[in-house]
């Protein structure tokens, strides 16, 4: 790590961004020099993208930018908008969050690429294509000259975030901007990005503002921290310093936000979920008429496990390891075969109405809060639709009292049940389907990622949440999550997917501690835990 | 209870914002609003019987009771005839009537007429006459009526069925699509005017005949996007959260996927209804439409064309269509664009606010 050279790159200095009025970023401070990473640090809604969209005029026109911004001497709020058209993409460069989305599906990769050379470089043809070419060297991804002629959706998430990059490095930055470089990618791969990031930095003796929610990550790859809130700067200072002693409460309460705690043991022994042998595999579509049928593809290999009641199961993968795959399955929501037999009841031998019957004894938490409450319905209808169906008698009173029961036992107001989900925050619509799947007091809950559309601290108060209600209900829990800190806050035992197949299994604690296959070694040293 | 009190959500207020902002569509539906309520009280505009009338110090009601002309010092025991002058005389001397705006109605013989038929407007016949002697601004609100009615029934059933059909493929997919997309190719592929003008040489076509045929095939322009709009909610997460609480199929199409699935189906809808319209009028025009003394607007077009000596009739009925599927599309653009969400300012998600747990 190179030392603070005393010219600073990027200056802001009072910033503060308003929409229509309301201010979302409030006398904003910071300074980012040559060869150094600035890390600014924050939940959602905090005001870290928005302040760095703002310092280089990248806000809609509904938002009023006001204070001090410099770049390098050039004082930012007096440039037109041809001059910023020379600076955008030249002199400061981005990575944005989404790779999946942020590369024009129709064009290949050679050609975005050369795009940002023939605008500000002014290179054409194969003089573009030569330098393209030894930006994706740079990039370290394989084959470079085949990639050119690749068309982005024939790459993977990691290699469209380092077509980003090298995009963005193409014309020699002054200063990166990393949105969130890693959020959606695996945890192995960002460990590959923000290195690559680090090492392109100081080759090219750049400074890098990157701007996350993750703590574990800013720790490692940065050197000075702004710690956001409610779009005023906390603290600000070496990362070492802030993290040891943190001066301002709400750095304290984010880095105390890591799960932690272990669930009460289970009393009970006898199992309450097993599946046998249970796979899925999904019909590949013929290319060619006539052909014969391919292979199926295999998302689930013969997966047995077993559940007692008032245990937790983690399961632990990466992205197309099979364990959403896995929840369905034993949600009987995708075709499969082996037996999943929940209590007595073999629940592989029921289709149609039967199934359904059973269905309030097991039910599902799913991983995105805002897509899985129906925006039309209000709160009470969305948690009673369940109870209705498969109660129908119980009277409008009954109803009602257990609907209000249930909403105070995951920690919400009686009031919130004639509102809509759009009127609540991501940690109240996610406790709101907890309440739909509890109301029916299921057996098992499967749940799907609960926590990874979170901010830390409301994963935390949801992590004891669950906790509490299956203390309380003796439920059992199909945790699955990619997140190994908030599984070891909650599970019992845990179970590695790869590929469709378990890699490894058994005691959580014990597994972490050491783990035996290489593929859990990596996972584990890439998630840090502390 | 609690759908009742069912406030808007913000989306709709939004939208709601973006059709009144736009003036066109707004003073468009407020125009044809206003002409289809004047329309609906038809009989109490445009009639050739008083609405209530006093003779000898009774009280009489010719528009909604067929009275004797007997009973007004008339000589046979038939239906009134209100327009005839000796009848008329009586009235005015034994008491008085409250004539309609327009004493004549959709298929009033004018038998007082002292020119030749179709007579140029003047004032007593403010549109003139068609080739029948019959009032043409009466024919006119009648058969705007009309038409307006046929394209509501002919868009609420197409509306239905359409729904239902690209619901059921959507929302089940797989052979249950497969099957149901080819058989609505094929049906689509029938020529619905050839089968028409068939059915009209065998059966005199009315106004439900007319309306159940062209219900068999109006309903096919919707099934695609209805079933688009199945197959993208059948993946959300709220559906397959209503699945796996083990909610039957119907309840999850009406209560999830439907609710989301009209947004793009209402876009749609005033384009059907200028459709029917276009469709009932081309019929009428060629003679296989609603029976004859039916008031069609195709019909009056049809005597504009015969009669090129009297452009009162051609003018009126070019104008009453031009003026009414103008608006009707200018309503309905408001109404897409309104649905759109790239009309809407774009706001950056970053700067939600976020209530914290």
């Amino acid at each position: 790590m190179s030392e603070p050279t005393p010219q600073p790159l990027l200056t802001l200095d009072g910033l503060t961004v308003a929409f229509d009025g309301k201010v979302v970023v409030d006398d904003l401070s910071l300074s980012v020099s040559p060869g150094e990473t600035l890390a600014i640090v924050g939940e959602s809604g905090s005001g870290k993208s928005v302040s760095a969209l703002g310092a280089i005029d990248l806000l809609p026109s509904n938002a009023e930018v006001r204070g001090q911004r410099w770049l390098e001497g050039t004082d930012l709020t007096q440039l037109s908008k041809r001059d910023w058209n020379g600076i955008r993409g030249n002199r400061v460069g981005f990575i944005f969050q989404e790779p999946m989305t942020s590369l024009n599906p129709l064009h290949r990769i050679g050609k975005q690429i050369g795009e940002t050379l023939r605008l500000h470089q002014g290179l054409n043809g194969q003089a573009a294509r030569q330098r393209a070419k030894a930006l994706l060297e740079q990039v370290k991804l394989p084959r470079p000259e085949e990639l050119l002629d690749a068309w982005p959706h024939q790459l993977s998430g990691g290699q469209r975030q380092r077509v980003m990059i090298a995009m963005a490095i193409a014309n020699d930055p002054a200063l990166l901007i990393a949105d969130e470089p890693t959020t959606a990618l695996d945890v192995t791969v960002q460990q590959d990005i923000l290195a690559l990031l680090k090492e392109l930095r100081d080759r090219h003796d750049m400074g890098v503002l990157l701007i996350s929610h993750d703590l574990n990550l800013v720790r490692r790859h940065a050197d000075r921290v702004c710690v956001m809130y409610q779009g005023k700067l906390q603290e600000s200072g070496r990362v070492e310093d802030v993290f040891r002693r943190p001066q301002s409460d709400y750095t304290k309460t984010l880095i105390a936000a890591e799960p932690e705690g272990r669930p009460a043991e289970p009393s009970n022994t006898h199992s309450l979920l097993t599946t046998r042998q249970l796979r899925v595999s999904f019909a590949r579509p013929k290319t060619r008429l006539f052909q014969r049928q391919p292979p199926a593809f295999e998302a689930l290999k013969a997966t047995d496990l077993t559940l007692t009641p008032g245990e937790t199961l983690g399961i632990v993968g990466e992205s197309g390891s099979g364990k959403t795959t896995l929840a369905s399955a034993i949600m009987r929501l995708v075709a499969s075969q082996g037996d999943v037999k929940l209590g007595d009841t073999t629940l592989s031998q029921f289709t149609g109405e039967a199934l359904r019957r059973q269905r309030h004894r097991f039910q599902m938490v799913f991983q995105d809060p805002y897509g899985a409450l129906s925006p039309r319905m209000p709160v009470f209808d969305i948690i009673s639709e369940g109870l209705r169906f498969h109660f129908p008698t119980l009277s409008e009173m009954e109803v009602t009292e257990r609907v209000h029961r249930t909403l105070s036992e995951v920690g919400l107001p009686k009031s919130c049940a004639d509102r809509y989900p759009h009127e609540f925050s991501g940690g109240q619509r996610q406790r709101i389907a907890v309440a739909r799947a509890i109301i029916l007091e299921p057996e098992l809950l499967v749940l799907d990622e609960p926590t990874s559309a979170l901010d830390r601290t409301v994963q935390k108060q949801l992590v004891v949440l669950l906790r509490d209600l299956q203390a309380r209900r003796q439920l059992s829990y199909l945790f699955i999550s990619h997140d190994l800190a908030v599984v070891r806050a909650m599970a019992h035992r845990i179970m590695v997917l790869k590929d469709g197949e378990v890699i490894e299994q058994g005691n959580c604690l014990e597994v972490l501690a050491a783990p035996r296959h290489p593929y859990t070694k990596a996972l584990i040293e890439a998630a840090h835990l502390n | 209870m609690y759908a009742i009190t069912s406030r808007l959500s913000p989306i709709t207020l939004r939208r709601l914002a973006a059709f009144r902002d736009n003036r066109r569509a707004r003073v468009s539906l407020w125009l044809f609003a206003v002409l289809f309520l004047i329309s609906l009280f038809a009989e109490l505009i445009a009639n050739d019987k008083p609405i209530f009338m006093q003779y000898d110090g009774q009280w009489y009601v010719p528009l909604l009771i067929d009275y004797p002309e007997t009973e007004f010092g008339g000589f046979l025991p038939t239906r009134t005839d209100y327009l005839d002058p000796f009848i008329q005389q009586q009235i005015s001397n034994h008491g008085w009537a409250l004539w309609p705006l327009i004493p004549f109605s959709y298929q009033t013989l004018d038998m007082q007429m002292t020119r030749p038929s179709p007579a140029p407007p003047d004032r007593r016949h403010w549109l003139g006459t068609d080739d029948q002697g019959r009032d043409v601004l009466a024919r006119v609100i009648y058969g705007f009526r009309l038409s307006v009615a046929f394209a509501l029934v002919l868009t609420a059933g197409s509306l239905v069925i359409g729904v239902i059909a690209g619901g059921v493929q959507g929302y089940f997919g797989g052979k249950v699509d497969l099957i149901g997309q080819r058989i609505t190719e094929v049906w689509s592929g029938l020529p619905v005017l050839f089968l028409l003008i068939i059915l009209a040489s065998f059966v005199q076509p009315g106004f439900w005949w007319l309306l159940g045929i062209m219900l068999l095939f109006s309903w096919l322009g919707l099934v695609d996007i209805v079933r688009a709009e199945f197959l993208r909610a059948r993946n959300l997460e709220y559906v397959r959260a209503a699945k796996a609480m083990g909610l039957p199929s119907h309840l999850i199409m009406w209560r999830h996927v439907l609710p989301n699935a009209m947004v793009a189906t209402l876009t749609f809808i005033p384009f059907i209804f200028t459709g029917a319209i276009g469709t009932l009028t081309a019929l009428d025009f060629l003679g296989f439409g609603l029976p004859p003394g039916a008031p069609s607007l195709g019909e009056l077009a049809a005597q504009g064309k015969n009669n090129l000596h009297a452009p009162w009739l051609g003018i009126t009925a070019f104008m009453t269509l031009a003026i009414m599927l103008s608006l009707l599309v200018f309503i309905g653009e408001g109404l897409r664009d309104a649905f759109d969400p790239r009309h809407v300012k774009q706001r950056p998600s970053t700067a939600q606010e976020t209530t914290h747990v």
